[in-house]
């Protein structure tokens, strides 16, 4: 029972390391193992435009949002911050007003 | 007894760091962009998969490659003109912008019946969604290119009755016109991996 378990262990072991070791050997796409050159690169060249497309357009979009948020949240503390222009000479500054935002 | 400050319950207005609708569509436009260059690969690998010389294959028309270049400046130059209503709409206001949406949807409807009269031709010379693989690709690629085209007229239409009506908004303009650009922008690809 136990040499049958071995022997089934051993199998799948050395499947394992045939596909992960000798990939080219492994080819179960005709599209991407077999063919002519002109195949192959245009499968490889695809494979490629349709993995980094995604991460260019994510990193496009995320570059474009946070050029928005600066851009919007430049003046975000500018009304809180603003001093009366009539307070009395002397007297302190009154305190900023209270709002959901700052709270 | 003081009076109670008001200044305590004023709300600050909402800060949106950008335009729902123009938000909307352009992570829409991010699928379309995904699914066009789907189409493009699985078009070049099946191109490429062909013994030279065989595509297209010998009882099926070439596409016009050469006459198709009419459509396409079309294509741009009313892209450039959706831009320039856009930029005239900012600067000067919505009576400037007329004449150049106007022009703009003028040679994008062109554009759309230039396709039709060619596809006409071609269905005439024996290319049909079955009869080979080139029309198969040609009439999945560039039908579905021609839907989204029309659809992004249907949507500048839209635009151009309200800037007529003078109740325009901006954000459904803007989003518009990305739809737009985007159908502008992905057909010189189109035109030049899919006619060549």
């Amino acid at each position: 029972m136990s040499a049958a378990r071995a022997r089934l262990g051993l199998r799948t072991a050395l499947l394992l390391a045939g596909i992960t070791l000798a990939p080219g050997v492994a080819l179960a796409c005709a599209v991407c193992g077999g063919g002519n050159p002109a195949n192959r690169f245009a499968f490889f060249v695809s494979t490629m435009v349709l993995s980094l497309l995604p991460l260019g357009l994510f990193l496009g979009g995320f570059l474009w949002l946070k050029s928005r948020l600066r851009e919007r949240l430049a003046d975000e503390f500018s009304e809180r911050d603003a001093v009366p222009a009539t307070a009395p000479a002397g007297s302190a500054p009154r305190p900023a007003p209270t709002t959901a935002h700052s709270r | 007894m003081s009076t109670p400050d008001l200044t305590l319950h004023r709300p600050l207005p909402r800060r949106g760091f950008t335009d729902h609708a123009l938000f909307g569509m352009a992570v829409f436009v991010f699928t379309e962009v995904m699914m066009f260059s789907g189409f493009i690969s699985a078009f070049v690998i099946t191109r490429n998969s062909v013994p030279p010389g065989s595509w297209p294959p010998a009882d099926q028309p070439r596409l016009p490659f050469e006459r198709t270049a009419l459509n396409t400046l079309a294509l741009l130059a009313s892209g450039v003109l959706v831009w320039m209503a856009h930029r005239a709409l900012g600067r000067r206001g919505p009576a400037a912008a007329r004449t150049p949406l106007t022009l703009g949807l003028a040679l994008g409807a062109l554009f759309v019946g230039l396709q039709g009269v060619e596809w006409a031709g071609l269905l005439r010379h024996g290319l049909t969604l079955q009869s080979s693989q080139v029309g198969s690709f040609f009439y999945l690629i560039i039908g579905c290119h021609a839907l989204h085209a029309i659809v992004a007229l249907g949507l500048l239409t839209w635009c151009w009755l309200s800037l007529l009506a003078g109740r325009l908004l901006p954000s459904r303009f803007g989003a518009a016109q990305l739809f737009w650009y985007f159908v502008v922008l992905v057909w010189p690809a189109l035109w030049l991996v899919v006619y060549r």
